[in-house]
């Protein structure tokens, strides 16, 4: 059978870094075909290139056996590629049937706003979506796993041959990945090629049936999904074992703590960096309500541990985040920081309390993604200061190159715009910028969304790191894994409080599953 | 008992639709703002509710109303122009030139042959150069008005257009020819906002450019065609501005890009775009004609008029974010 898509040696070069050196890609119709690697391997230059973003790339591209050139967005559209991005790239102001239409809208110069729906109910139903999205709702009301739905739906109704999802999973509670796997076999059924991109190794072996490793821009490793398994997978995209990366950086930045958890990363020991019993917690709220259904929040950070925050989509964890900084206000509830009440009125309030928060949409909240790399890591360095607004550009730079070279941000220029870097560059820099300012307590908000394996060992290091200095680090994330790795406590929070807490080394994950859904059936959807 | 009948199911309608879109009325306020200050007005003072000066009122703001549909759709679509009002004076000094030499109907095409190459370029340099609408139209301006000055030494040209005249002055009873122009143009722009493809496009790109282009959206096209319709709605306005003083005033018109930007805004058309509806940009056009008469016939100081204007723009636009802000979904 004729693959549905070849890609035969694809090169692409931005100037004279080689970001593609010679991919090879083939998928048979109804396949879906894992795509992974680290951040920067490649996958998105490739995803742009199916999309029609990139002209100049070199290589043939087949469809069904015909060579097509894919020059710009409607080339690709025309032979049937159709692409779902990580970050969604829909119109938040027009309704879903509008998006699921816009191109492609029937007629030749008028419209109706009724066709429209007409057109946009009649294709859900033929692609089994019926009843799956609500149709005349404008698209920023509605939540992301909603909106993916909206943004498959788009791809079915240019009868996508070739369908490629970009990290679709990385903003989904588990209720909504399943009903997405599930779509996506739908999708496949019908004879279409899918490549799923994902960091979540796990969920790649389980839902492709081949797939394709990218490292540093040339294919490494391909073959059955079956044939791998989590650590073959990480090894062929890092080159090496996790185990050896994990264990150079602890050799490199970590010194005198003898406790390896099961996780494999240390803990501070109980007597050394921790605060002493009868000090004052780093920070501690009483009783916090605020936003639309966070209440009666009572939490402590102590000096040297990490505090984990678990819940569903929903749960009230980013909001409580934003509450403990100052840029959500509380409506009932105190705060005080080492013992001492205050009322933190924003953002900067809270920096120079000894609050840092690194958000949890890095493109959205996160970088000025404008600015250069130098400037987005001392922005809360500056604000914090207060230095009456005089800065020196050598001294910052010296500041910002340091960070730069402390995290291992690549490439390493700190000249080059923040939005010019991958997703796991960019989540380095927002946490560098946050450590700079040198809080008491960090507040880490989802840390590692999107973030590939390497990066993420790398964060988790830098998160221990802080609690051995002393530091007090409330850890928000959807990787239960990671926080039964990181966390010394363990907060679960459930419809706007926290309705348990454990101690991270006797937590399991069954334990912390049944505290974040119990009794509340299908949360996280809508 | 049959008028109760027959308002019944309207009530009914009514009552949906304010059902159905709770936290969406004041998509309608300021209409409602309208409607009070002119009931006010009407209750004060006298000479306002005279029906000459209520159809005078549409008459005076006929020709920034065309100007602002104009700028509506420039900025649905994610620009703005501030060379409307060196296309108006351009248009009407034009016009009026040609008008001395030539047919009536050649000395409109040439007015408007004004606002359509100024809108090209600018939609050229915006739309497909990727320039940004207040570097590329600001300078526009200059370019526009400097050769309109050094073309006519800054002196006013005579204009022979009986005709625009009628249109800019006349009335078919009571109701003024120029407001009539002005809602054609209006049901125009509605038609093309709402019914046609490019109209939907015009939304599309201004609310998200780069999804609406890998979507498959002509996005260079759809710009730069809402620049060409800008250029043209400010000529024509250039050329009802020729009709109300039969002269070319090259230095007319100035005031036309920021009034009909605030307009807009007024009207619920964020500078962001991707949003805003014709209706809005309607009634703060007439809220405005409406304040300005009212303020005249009471007699209020020329001086302070514009710090009253300025105080209504404020608290038009800060009641529209605080109310954007109770909506629902944001």
């Amino acid at each position: 059978m004729e693959p549905r898509l070849e890609m035969r040696d694809i090169t692409k070069s931005f100037g004279d870094v080689a970001v593609l050196r010679g991919v090879s890609l083939e998928l048979a119709p109804g396949e879906i075909h894992g795509l992974v690697g680290q951040n920067g391997a490649g996958k998105s230059t490739l995803t742009r290139i199916l999309a029609g973003g990139h002209a100049d790339y070199g290589g043939t591209v087949r469809i069904d056996g015909s060579p097509v050139r894919l020059g710009s967005p409607r080339d690709a559209a025309r032979h049937g590629i159709a692409v779902i991005y990580q970050d969604f790239s829909l119109v938040p102001q027009l309704s879903a049937a509008d998006n699921i239409m816009l191109g492609s809208e029937p007629g030749r110069v008028t419209f109706r706003a009724k066709s429209i729906r007409q057109a946009a109910a009649r294709l859900l139903d033929t692609a089994g979506m019926a009843d799956t999205i609500p149709l005349d709702a404008e698209v920023r009301t509605l939540s992301a796993a909603v909106r993916q739905r909206v943004e498959i739906a788009k791809a079915l109704t240019r009868n996508a041959r070739v369908l490629v999802l970009d990290e679709p999973t990385a903003r989904l509670a588990d209720a909504d990945r399943e009903r997405l796997f599930a779509l996506m076999r739908q999708v496949a059924a019908r004879g279409t090629a899918l490549i799923f991109i994902s960091h979540f190794l796990g969920e790649v072996l389980d839902v492709t049936s081949r797939l394709t490793v990218l490292r540093d821009g040339a294919f490494t490793a391909s073959g059955q999904a079956a044939d791998f398994g989590t650590t073959s997978l990480t090894t062929a995209m890092l080159g090496r074992e996790l185990a050896a990366v994990e264990e150079e950086e602890a050799s490199d930045k970590i010194r005198g703590r003898a406790a390896v958890l099961p996780g494999g990363h240390p803990r501070t020991p109980d007597a050394t960096a921790r605060t002493a019993p009868g000090t004052p917690a780093l920070l501690a709220a009483t009783g916090l309500a605020g936003g639309r259904q966070v209440r009666d929040v009572s939490l402590a950070v102590h000096g040297g541990e990490v505090v984990g925050l678990a819940g569903l989509v929903g749960s009230g964890r980013s909001t409580l985040a934003r509450m403990l900084v100052g840029a959500t206000p509380l409506r009932e509830g105190s705060l005080r920081i080492r013992g001492k009440a205050v009322r933190l009125r924003s953002p900067r309030a809270a920096l120079r309390a000894g609050l840092a928060l690194v958000p949890e949409d890095r493109r959205a909240q996160g970088l000025v993604t404008t600015s250069p790399a130098s400037e987005n890591v001392v922005l809360m360095a500056l604000a914090g200061t207060g230095r009456a607004g005089i800065v020196g550009p050598r001294s910052l730079r010296k500041i910002a190159r340091e960070a730069i070279a402390t995290y291992e941000v690549r490439p390493p220029d700190a000249d080059l715009g923040g939005g010019a870097f991958s997703g796991g560059n960019q989540q380095k820099l927002v946490l560098a910028r946050a450590i700079l300012a040198n809080p008491d307590v960090l507040v880490a908000d989802q840390p590692t969304a999107g973030v590939d394996v390497g990066t993420k060992a790398q964060i988790h290091t830098i998160i221990r790191d802080l609690a051995g200095a002393g530091k007090g680090v409330l850890l928000i994330s959807d990787d239960l894994d990671e926080l039964l790795a990181l966390s010394d406590r363990l907060l679960v929070m459930r419809s706007g409080t926290v309705v348990s807490e454990v101690a991270g080394t006797a937590a399991t994950r069954d334990q912390l599953v049944g505290a974040m859904s119990a009794g509340t059936p299908s949360t996280g959807t809508r | 008992m049959q008028a109760a009948d027959a308002v019944a199911p309207v009530w009914a309608a009514w009552s949906k639709a304010v059902a159905g879109n709770k936290g969406r009325l004041w998509r309608y306020g300021i209409w409602a703002a309208l409607i009070v200050l002119t009931l006010i007005l009407v209750i004060v003072s006298p000479s306002f509710r005279t029906p000459f000066n209520l159809t005078n009122i549409l008459q005076q703001n006929s020709m920034l109303g065309i100007v602002a549909c104009g700028m509506l759709v420039m900025m649905i679509s994610g620009g703005f122009d501030l060379s409307v009002g060196a296309v108006g004076a351009t248009a009407s000094v034009v016009a009026a030139w040609a008008s001395g030499h030539a047919p009536l109907a050649a000395a409109i095409v040439a007015g408007l042959a004004v606002g359509l190459v100024v809108g090209a370029v600018n939609g050229i340099l915006i739309a497909k150069g990727g320039i940004n609408a207040f570097m590329t139209t600001f300078a526009m301006a200059s370019v526009v008005t400097g050769l309109l000055f050094a073309g006519t030494n800054a002196a006013p040209v005579t204009g022979n257009a009986p005709a625009l005249i009628t249109l800019a002055l006349g009335r078919a009873g009571q109701v003024p020819y120029a407001f009539i122009a002005y809602i054609a143009v209006a049901a125009v722009t509605w038609f093309l906002l709402s019914r046609t493809k490019w109209g939907h496009y015009v939304y599309s790109i201004g609310g998200n450019r780069e999804a609406s282009y890998l979507s498959g959206v002509p996005v260079v096209t759809t710009q730069f065609a809402a620049f060409v319709f800008g250029g043209l709605c400010a000529a024509f306005g250039g050329l009802l501005l020729l009709g109300q003083s039969g002269i070319g005033q090259p230095s007319s018109a100035t005031d036309w890009p920021l009034t009909a930007i605030a307009i807009c805004v007024i009207g619920g058309v964020p500078l962001s775009g991707g949003e805003g509806r014709l209706h809005g940009t309607i009634a703060a056009t007439l809220l405005l004609g409406v304040i300005t008469d009212g303020l005249n016939l009471l007699n209020v100081s020329a001086y302070i008029q514009p710090t009253v204007t300025g105080a209504v723009i404020l608290i038009a636009v800060a009641v529209d974010k605080i109310s954007r802000r109770r909506a629902p979904g944001r």
